[in-house]
C-alpha cells in the first residue's frame, strides 16, 4: 500500500493503517530524534511527533515528500524539548552535555557517525544537524534557536572540527 | 577533507538511518489517540456533587419555605372558629370561583341590611339550595356560617346585656320563643368561640343555648 492510500485510511480513523504508517517511518524518525536528544527524551519527542502527525495528517498537501514532512515535525518536536530544558542557550564547551553511548555500535559507518554526532555538545550537535543534515541556513537556524547567525556559524565550525577528527581517525583511519 | 566534503559524507550516511524505537513509544501514541474520558468523569463528578448537596439544601431553613402545618391563612383561621368546620372539611377544596364570590358579596350586603335574623337565615338556605356545585355550596356555607356566627354573637351579647341590666338570665325557652324559626335555618352550629365568652349553640335544638356563667361577685359589681 502506498503512502497516499495509507494516509487516506489514517485520516478515516483506521487504527491498522496508523500502525502501518508508524512502522514504516518510526525507525527513521527515531534516528532523527536521537541526533538531537538523549534516548529517553528522544522517545518522548518521537511519541509527541507521531501524535501531531496523526492529528495533522489531513492537512498534508503533498508539497514535499511524506518523509520530509514528518521529519520536519520530529525536528520541531526535538527543538521544543530542548527549549523546554533550557539547555540549548547555555554556553557550551566541547565536553559539555555529551550524549554518550546511545546507539548500538555495530561497526557500520552509519552507526559510528550517529554516535559521533550524539557525542557532540548540545549546541554543536543541534546546529550541525540543522545545517549539514536538515539543510537550514544560518539565518533560519538563528531564528529557530533564537541565537545570532555568528553563534550558529561558530557552533557549526566547532562541531565540524570535532567530527572531522573522529571521522578521519575512526573511519578513514588517517594517522596524525 | 574540507567542510563540504565532511557534511556530504555524514548526510549521505545519516539522513536515511533507521533505529527501531521501543514498543513503549507506540503505546504512548496509541493511548493519546483514545477518546478522552475526562468530560464523562467531570460530568459524573458534577452529578454526584449535586446529589450530595441536595439533602443539605433541602435541610436548610428557607425564608420562603414553611412546613404546611404551620401555614395560617386568614380563611383557615376563620375555619377553625367556624361552627361549620366539620361540614366544610368534608367537602373538597374546589377552586374558588369568581362568580360565586361576587354573588356571595352581593348576598352578604343584602343580608347585612336585613334586621330579621330568621329571614336572613331563610334567605341563606334558599340561596344555598339554588347552588348545585359542591364548591359553590361550600363557599356559600362558609360565608353564611360566618354571618351566622356574627349574628349569634350579637344575639348572645344582647341577651347578656339584657340579663345584666335586668338581672335576669334568659332561660333556653325564652330564647327559643324569641327565635322560633331559627332552628330551621342552619342545620348545625356547634360551638362559637369568642375571646370574652364561650357559648354552645345548637339551632336544631335551640333550648340548649347557654349564656356565660358569671360569678355572684361579678353580678353584684354590675348591680
Amino acid at each position: 500500500m502506498d503512502d497516499q492510500k495509507l494516509i487516506a485510511k489514517c485520516n478515516s480513523g483506521n487504527r491498522l493503517a496508523q500502525r502501518q504508517l508508524y512502522e514504516r517511518y518510526a525507525g527513521r524518525l527515531f534516528a532523527v530524534c536521537l541526533r538531537y536528544l538523549q534516548r529517553e527524551d528522544a522517545e518522548d519527542a518521537l511519541a509527541n511527533a507521531w501524535v501531531k502527525i496523526f492529528r495533522s495528517l489531513s492537512k498534508f498537501r503533498g508539497d514535499s515528500s511524506l518523509s520530509t514532512w514528518m521529519t520536519r515535525i520530529a525536528v520541531n518536536e526535538c527543538l521544543m524539548m530542548l527549549r523546554g530544558k533550557n539547555t540549548f542557550f547555555e554556553q557550551v564547551s566541547e565536553t559539555h552535555d555529551i550524549n554518550n553511548a546511545i546507539l548500538d555500535d555495530d561497526g557500520s559507518d552509519e552507526q559510528q557517525l550517529l554516535q559521533f554526532i550524539a557525542e557532540l555538545p548540545v549546541g554543536f550537535r543541534t546546529v550541525f544537524n540543522l545545517y549539514a543534515i536538515e539543510g537550514y541556513t544560518h539565518k533560519e537556524i538563528a531564528t529557530m534557536l533564537n541565537i545570532s547567525e555568528g553563534t550558529s556559524k561558530s557552533q557549526l565550525s566547532r562541531a565540524r572540527n570535532i567530527l572531522k577528527k573522529k571521522v578521519e581517525q575512526n573511519i578513514f583511519n588517517y594517522e596524525r | 577533507m574540507n567542510d563540504k566534503h565532511l557534511d556530504d559524507f555524514i548526510r549521505q550516511r545519516v539522513s536515511n538511518a533507521e533505529i527501531t524505537p521501543p514498543p513503549s513509544v507506540w503505546e504512548k501514541v496509541e493511548a493519546s489517540q483514545q477518546p478522552s474520558r475526562r468530560p464523562y468523569l467531570y460530568a459524573a463528578a458534577a452529578v454526584v456533587a449535586l446529589l450530595m448537596a441536595l439533602p443539605l439544601f433541602l435541610r436548610q431553613e428557607s425564608p420562603y419555605y414553611e412546613p404546611r402545618e404551620t401555614v395560617m391563612t386568614p380563611i383557615e383561621d376563620r375555619k377553625e372558629q367556624s361552627p361549620f368546620a366539620d361540614i366544610i372539611d368534608e367537602m373538597n377544596d374546589a377552586e374558588q370561583q369568581t362568580t360565586v364570590q361576587s354573588q356571595m358579596k352581593q348576598y352578604a350586603a343584602t343580608m347585612q341590611n336585613n334586621h330579621n335574623f330568621a329571614d336572613k337565615a331563610q334567605s341563606a338556605m334558599t340561596y344555598l339550595d339554588s347552588l348545585d356545585v359542591a364548591a359553590q355550596r361550600k363557599r356559600a356555607l362558609r360565608d353564611i356560617d360566618l354571618m351566622a356566627v356574627d349574628l349569634i354573637e350579637q344575639k348572645v351579647k344582647r341577651l347578656e346585656m339584657e340579663a345584666i341590666s335586668e338581672d335576669l338570665w334568659h332561660t333556653p325557652e325564652q330564647i327559643a320563643m324569641e327565635q322560633p324559626s331559627a332552628k330551621n335555618i342552619i342545620p348545625t352550629i356547634r360551638k362559637v368561640f369568642h375571646p370574652d365568652y364561650y357559648v354552645t349553640v345548637d339551632l336544631e335544638n335551640i333550648s340548649k343555648v347557654r349564656l356565660p356563667t358569671r360569678s355572684s361577685t361579678e353580678k353584684q359589681l354590675i348591680n
